[in-house]
């Protein structure tokens, strides 16, 4: 009789020893990339509110001004109800509604639009009080004209009875030529059906701009060339735009984007000392380099001076260099860059070679491999191993004593096979550098 | 009520800002935490950092994909429709937790519409059985447990895969196909007890 264990954990120790393909990243990335950007944050619900039931009796737009200043940090503009804001000039009341056959209804309550944004408030009500279902199965896009479809982000709000739903969702700005817009319904589940609502945008109630600061700062940070080329500050956000390039690095290699991509980079923005809320950021490359786009809170009306602060930057960087290694201990560290890899231990153990190392835990091998007797071999797995807290101390300029706190992680990587020769071969590294610099100042006269 | 409306959003307002906060504090360390940032990162719609998260236990994800669709092609488009979905779902992921689990779902859901698509079930049917009795080389294992699984039915058969092949303990299992662990666990001991039946029958009778 066959037995069936044993079938079960031989093929299990085939699916063990499998390779993982090499391109099972690139094929995801390719697939992600075919996906228009969206950037969204979750519904975040904060139910157990007794007076969730008042909040859809006495719905009206002076809760939507509220709704609003809150999430905005707008607080210095929108003392008045959105109505009011309206007529000042600083929104814009829609009130349309979509009615699905099931019941769900959609309303679009108003906008409010500057520079940088478009800002959509949306109710979502399910008579059956299961809009918590209904707003997973909804999707929504904002389409101009030849269809321009607009990025976005936001947050909704559950009312404890589950009926109703509030969204303030922020657009990309529209494109200028954009006259009417039309906001797309897709709701799923039993069935699909597509509604619209479509509105004009009055631009004469656009808010604008309320600072624009052409910086065009160039700084080289290594090998990076950051340029901050724009600030532009409104009354619901500011953003900074920019772009950082390698000096060094050009030609094919660079083009294929292989050997220098930014993960991230974190800039602070101070209005007058104090650090403005981060809300979100962008990244996308190019021929040119990596240009970015940062998103912050607004800053405060009465602000005198903007700092923009280099925090860190975090970079892959190609390095193709090969380091000797020896069996046992008493390998040598390896510098590259300015960081340090301690190599602890080379060995053997069961057919396999493994190399345990530490290094400071904002360092990740990306691209490895171990050449064993002239044979390129990839790691196989890492096993992570102690995280370990170290101080240190550094001085200041001014003799001022500065703690840092950092981690460093010890892993060991394992290789399938073993080799009487054996080098590292680093091809690619990930690190993240922490500048805490000063980079460019605004101030008004 | 005006009010009381200032606090409902007051409150909302600031979780929004922790969350912010979260993703741009440099003091978290670890691994756990690593994963929790990343999450919030592809929640905010950054693709790399879901890339990164599924690409953090690539192992686990090619070979679930693997043990449904028993190649690298398939099991690879099974994972490129699933980062698609996860991207454009996951700001609904409300258990930042079930991360794994959920994603995991997906991937599973995605195989199994393709299996259907393709109608790409392994049949053995026309299979000589005598020739895989000749030794365990690793094709032949695969092959002959196919052909086992194959016949089981396919709620069992998916089981005993995750269970025996995977290594998947009955929560993890419960948790990716939605099912619970009392079912996992029935599912497995008829299952496996049906497998056996059919194998000690091949053997007779060859």
């Amino acid at each position: 009789m066959a037995d069936i264990e044993k079938l079960l954990s031989a093929y299990k120790e085939e699916l063990d020893n499998m390779e993982i393909p090499e391109d099972m990243e690139a094929r995801m990335r390719e697939s992600l990339n075919k996906v228009p950007a969206r950037r969204r944050t979750g519904g975040l619900r904060k139910a157990a509110v007794i007076v969730a039931a008042m909040l859809l009796i006495g719905y009206n737009f002076d809760a939507l001004a509220y709704y609003g200043r809150k999430f905005i940090g707008y607080d210095n503009v929108m003392r008045g109800t959105l109505k009011e804001l309206d007529e000042l000039g600083m929104g814009q009341i829609i009130d349309k509604s979509y009615e699905f056959e099931n019941g769900v209804k959609v309303t679009l309550d108003g906008i409010m639009m500057d520079d940088n944004n478009l800002i959509v408030y949306y109710t979502i009500y399910a008579p059956q009080g299961n809009v918590e279902e209904v707003y997973s199965n909804l999707r929504i896009s904002m389409e101009g004209f030849f269809g321009n479809k607009y990025n976005y982000s936001g947050q909704g709000e559950i009312s404890e009875d589950g009926k109703e739903m509030k969204w303030i969702v922020e657009f990309d700005k529209p494109k200028l030529y954009e006259r009417k817009l039309k906001f797309n319904l897709e709701l799923t589940g039993g069935g699909m059906e597509i509604g619209t609502i479509e509105f004009k945008i009055d631009r004469s109630k656009a808010m604008g701009h309320t600072l624009s600061i052409p910086i065009n700062a160039k700084l080289e940070i290594g090998q990076r060339k950051i340029e901050i080329e724009e600030l532009l500050a409104t009354p619901i956000s500011t953003v900074i735009k920019g772009q950082i390039q390698s000096i060094i690095e050009l030609g094919m290699d660079y083009i294929k984007g292989e050997s220098f991509k930014l993960d991230s980079i974190n800039l602070a923005l101070i209005a007058d000392g104090k650090e403005v809320g981060t809300l979100e950021s962008s990244i996308g490359s190019s021929l040119k380099g990596v240009r970015f786009e940062m998103r912050y809170d607004a800053i405060p009306r009465d602000t005198r001076r903007i700092d923009i602060k280099l925090v860190s930057l975090s970079v892959f960087e190609s390095l193709n260099e090969t380091f000797k290694l020896d069996k046992g201990k008493e390998n040598d560290n390896i510098r590259i860059l300015d960081r340090e890899i301690i190599i602890n231990d080379v060995y053997e153990s069961e057919g396999n070679t493994y190399l345990e190392i530490t290094t400071y835990e904002d360092l990740v091998l990306s691209n490895i491999k171990l050449i064993m007797d002239g044979v390129e071999v990839e790691p196989e797995r890492t096993i992570p191993g102690e995280y370990e807290k170290m101080e240190e101390v550094e001085m200041d300029s001014s003799n001022n004593v500065i703690r840092h706190a950092r981690i460093k992680y010890t892993r060991t990587i394992e290789f399938i096979g073993t080799g009487e020769n054996l080098e590292l071969k680093i091809e690619r590294i990930k690190l993240n550098r922490e500048y805490d610099k000063i980079i460019y100042t605004y101030e008004e006269k | 009520m005006i009010c009381s409306l200032f606090f409902i959003f007051n409150e909302l307002f600031i979780e929004y800002n922790t969350l912010i906060y979260e993703t741009t504090s440099h003091l978290e360390r670890g691994e756990i935490l690593e994963t929790k940032l990343l999450i919030k990162r592809a929640k905010k719609g950054d693709k790399e950092a879901l890339i990164e998260l599924v690409m953090n236990k690539k192992d686990e994800y090619y070979k679930l994909a693997y043990v449904y669709l028993k190649n690298r092609e398939d099991s690879l488009d099974a994972l490129q429709d699933m980062i698609v979905i996860l991207y454009e779902n996951i700001h609904k992921l409300r258990k930042e937790e079930s991360f794994y689990s959920w994603s995991k779902t997906i991937l599973v859901n995605c195989c199994k519409r393709m299996l259907k698509e393709n109608n790409n079930t392994l049949s053995f049917e026309n299979a000589d059985i005598h020739e895989f009795n000749e030794g365990y080389e690793d094709k032949d294992t695969r092959i002959m447990l196919d052909m086992y699984l194959s016949r089981l039915n396919p709620i069992h058969a998916e089981v005993i895969r995750l269970k025996y092949l995977l290594d998947l303990d009955y929560e993890t299992i419960s948790k990716i196909l939605e099912i619970p662990i009392g079912t996992v666990k029935s599912r497995i001991s008829n299952g496996m007890k049906i497998l056996k039946e059919i194998a000690g029958g091949e053997c007779k009778d060859g």
